[in-house]
This record gives structure tokens, sequence and C-alpha cells, in this order.
């Protein structure tokens, strides 16, 4: 056991970024997905992830074809990030004006950008071979090879969520849970929703860089989901979930280590079984 | 226009409503400090509106709509408490202390102050709520939940409580009770209180002033003559 730790998390262990970066993502991902999950917009928390993946795709199809936005000596990871990050912000944006406006279905509008950015994804791919192996290994959610430079971005990013997130909790609860309360005692209520959704748009752009968008939708979901039926009270839902999230993700890693799986599914399944047995168990106490 | 000194609000013929139409007009309506406005009217007459309006949530179509203190009125909503989702895991107590995140926010990140929770308590067993406090919202009746909700609107600190049909969906009993309440706690000071309703008994003793809500239209006056037989008969059946 302790020799399996040394190897996962000792300095210089193979894959010490990447399960740095499994825990991170594992433990701050439940603190943006409670939001999701109890503005009852789980869906949005799928479509995001692929929104944004689409966004890598395309900006390396576009690098494929010599248009270079941050000049010719662009690393795959800034092309990725710009990508990720412009389109996510594009879809909140689209999605928030089309809301506004209030015709329509929100579903039906998730679910069209949704699929629309799955097509783009395949589409940007064919015939760009760089774009084919990232969207692959994003898909497999492959995080075996973390860079240090990229588990900076993602400490500091996430720190800065987390952060942002404690530190607004109790805003982003109110127009979350009362709208129409916050709109008579908080100034501004429609800046807080700015706020969320500028958390959603950097967890998840910087997130499914990293780890994938299976991934990165699992832990944004299910550990919310699976603390859920117990919490009395906020500060034990989001303590319990970014608990089982972090417990989660360095299991996952430790599995999928020893049995040569990729991570991500390895971490999504796991998730899973503790929803799962969440729900069982909660169903034989209310009997 | 100035609005004298025990006035709160003073609605000037304003018409409110949504995406360029009018649900009620020709508005024109004071609420004065310690008063009590029973908000009446069918069903989608536009009473919510009207209760928008006065909140400052829904700006004028047309006229004015003046507050005391500059604007700077401190209000007390109770919502519907259907409009409240139960995937919530929030407890009463949970509930009542987000009246004050408003006066929180300077705090950020830090736990709310010992005055804020002490504050919390008082206004749960102002409103008879102190057993449930650490129950569950979801869970509660809807006689607790609407009493829970009262105590949030009382957590403001507020000048004016405002409640969008708070007997709805209750039985008797409860109804009686919060009627009963609310006469508490406005003999306990000087708080105006504004509710919408659609039950009539027993209104009479608490509303100084009623305004009927119909046919797109407000006409306040004092409660004696508006909850009148020949009014309602002539609200509903005319």
């Amino acid at each position: 056991m302790r020799e399996t730790l040394y190897q996962l998390l000792g300095p210089d262990a193979l894959f010490h970024n990447s399960v740095l970066a499994s825990i991170i993502v594992g433990m701050i991902c439940p603190l943006v997905g409670m939001f999701f999950v109890m503005r009852r917009t789980i869906f949005l928390g799928v479509a995001l992830p692929q929104v944004s993946s689409a966004g890598i795709v395309s900006a390396f199809w576009l690098h494929s074809l010599g248009i270079h936005f941050l000049g010719h000596s662009e690393t795959e990871r800034g092309t990725a990030l710009l990508g990720a990050g412009l389109f996510t912000v594009l879809a909140i944006v689209a999605l928030a004006l089309l809301e506004r406006r209030g015709r329509g279905l929100v579903e039906g509008r998730t679910g069209a950008i949704y699929a629309l950015s799955a097509a783009l994804a395949i589409l940007f791919t064919a015939g760009n071979p760089t774009g084919e192996m990232h969207i692959g290994n994003m898909l497999r959610g492959e995080i075996v090879a973390v860079a240090d430079a990229d588990l900076a971005l993602l400490m500091t990013t996430y720190g800065a969520v987390a952060l942002l997130v404690t530190l607004c909790r109790r805003a982003l609860v109110l127009v979350s849970f009362d709208r129409d309360v916050a709109q008579t005692i908080l100034r501004l209520p429609w800046a807080w929703d700015l706020v969320l959704y500028g958390v959603f748009g950097v967890t998840i752009s910087v997130g499914v860089m990293i780890v994938g968008p299976l991934a990165l939708f699992g832990f944004l979901i299910l550990p919310v989901l699976t603390v859920l039926p117990w919490s009395r009270g906020l500060p034990s839902l989001t303590i319990g979930a970014c608990g089982i999230g972090c417990v989660t993700a360095f299991c996952g890693f430790a599995i999928a280590n020893a049995q040569n799986l990729p991570v991500g599914p390895t971490d999504v399944a796991l998730a899973f079984g503790l929803f799962a047995l969440s729900a069982l168990a909660r169903a034989v106490v209310r009997r | 226009m100035s609005a004298p000194d025990s006035t709160l609000i003073e609605v000037r013929d304003a018409a409110f409503g949504y995406g360029g139409n009018a649900v009620v007009e020709d508005v024109n309506l004071t609420v004065k400090r310690g008063g009590f406005l029973a908000v009446l009217g069918p069903n989608g007459g536009g009473k919510t509106t009207l209760l928008r309006g006065l909140l400052g949530t829904l700006k004028p179509m047309r006229g004015e709509v003046r507050q005391a203190n500059g604007g700077r009125l401190r209000f007390g909503y109770v919502p519907q408490r259907e409009s409240l989702d139960p995937i919530w895991p929030v407890t009463a107590m949970e509930v009542t202390l987000m009246g004050a995140y408003g006066r929180a926010l300077r705090r950020m990140g830090l736990p709310l102050g010992r005055a804020e929770r002490e504050l919390a308590a008082e206004c749960l067993d102002r409103v008879g709520g102190t057993d449930f406090q650490r129950r569950l919202y979801s869970e509660l009746s809807g006689g607790q939940k609407q009493r829970v909700l009262i105590a949030r609107g009382l957590m403001t600190k507020p000048d004016m409580l405002l409640l969008d049909e708070p007997a709805s969906g209750l039985d008797v009993s409860a109804q009686h009770e919060l009627i009963e309440l609310l006469g508490r706690i406005r003999s306990g000071g000087d708080l105006t209180i504004v509710m919408i309703s659609h039950h009539l008994a027993r209104l009479e003793t608490l509303a100084d002033k009623v305004a009927w809500v119909h046919s797109g239209r407000v006409e306040v006056g004092p409660a004696e003559t508006m909850l009148s037989a020949e009014k309602i008969h002539e609200v509903f059946f005319e």
C-alpha cells in the first residue's frame, strides 16, 4: 500500500503530475457541479465540455491550415486552451442571451448546442491528424502525461475558482435558490449570474484540456448526486461531494494504473459505482 | 413629486407589464409606514405584477414609483413557497439566514457573525419555528415553510414585508395561524405589510387598506368599504 502511494505521489513518481491533476479536478469540479445539479441544468454540464472539446479540435484544425492566433511559436496547449475557452464562452453567451429572450425550451437549446459541437468535433478532425490524436486522447480520458506547465495552469485556475466560489458562495446560492428574493436584497443580481457562468467557463475550458470531457462531466455531477440524498445542509453537501470527488480521483488513478486502464473512464465508472451504492443505501434506509 | 414623511411608496399613473404589454394600468396608490395593504383579485389579474412593481424588480412602463429613503427601502419579500425547488438540501435556519446575505456580502467567505445568527434564531422564534430550525426546508409542512419564509423576510430588517399569497394551499387551521402570526408581527412595531391573498376571511381585522386588482385596473380604498359584499360581487360577477 505504502509502495503504491509512493509510486503515485512521490516527487519522482512517473505519474506524479497526473495524479495531482486528477485529485485537483476531482476535488474542485463538484464545488462547481453543485450549481449545475441544484439549478437543474445538468444537461448544460454535459454540453459545455463537448463544446469545449470542439473548440480544441477546431483550434488544431485552423493551426493545420496555417492560421495562428498566438503567433507561429504557439504551443499545442496554448492553441487548445484558446479554442476551448473561446468556444465555451461563445456557447455560454449565446445560451444566456437566448434565455434572456425567454423563448423556446432551455433543454432544446442546450441539446442543439451539444449536437452541433459533437458534430463539429468530428468534422474538424477530418484530414487533421493532430486534432484527431487530441480528440482521441480526450475521449479516452488519458490523464497520464500532464506537463509541469499544465499542472501549474490547473492549480492556478482551479485554485482561483475554488477561492471565488468560496468567497461568493452566499450570493451564488441565493441567485440560484431564489432569484426573486435575490433581486430584492442583492445589488446587481445578474452580475452574480455572470460570475457563476465565468466560473463554469474557466472550469470547463481548462478541465477538458487536461482530463477530457467524459471525466470532467463525471466529476462535475456524480459526486454531488452521490452525496445529495444524505445532505442535511449546504456545508455537508459541499464538503461531502468534494471529498468523494477527491477520493474517487485518487482510487480511480490507482486502479487504472494497476489494471492498465484509461484513467478517465475508470474514474467515471468508480464514481458511478459510488453513486449507485448511495442510491441503493438510501432506498434501504427509506424502507 | 414629493412623498409625505409617512409614505413609503407612492405610485402615480403607473402601468406595469411585460414585453411591452401592460398587465395593470393607471395605478395610483400610496403605502404608508405601519400600514397593512391587502392586494386582492381574481387569478391572472396582475396582483403579482403589481407586487413586483412595488418591490422595484419590475420598472413601470409609464408613470412613476417613488420610494422613501431615496429609493433605499429594505424589503422582506416572501414569495410563493412552491417557487422554491425542493432539491436544495437547505435547513430552515439556512433559509432564514439568507435574509442577511445582502448585508453579509462584505464579509465575503467568512461565516456570518454571531449577531446575525442570533437574529435568525430570534426571527424563527417570532414565527414559532424554533422547533424545526434544523430540519430540511423541503421536509417541512406548507404552514411551516411559510413561517420560515416569513422569518427570512424579517431577517432582512425590512421597512416593508411583502407576501405573495402566503395562505395559498394551506388548510383552514394553518390559514388562521398565519393570519394570527401576521397580526402579532404587525402589532410588534411599525412594520408595513403588503399581502396578496385569495382568502378574505379575517382580512378585515388586519388590513387597513385593500387594493382590488381586476380587468387590468387597480382600485384602492379603506378595508371596510372594499371588503363589502357589494364590492366583492362587483369585482367577481359584473
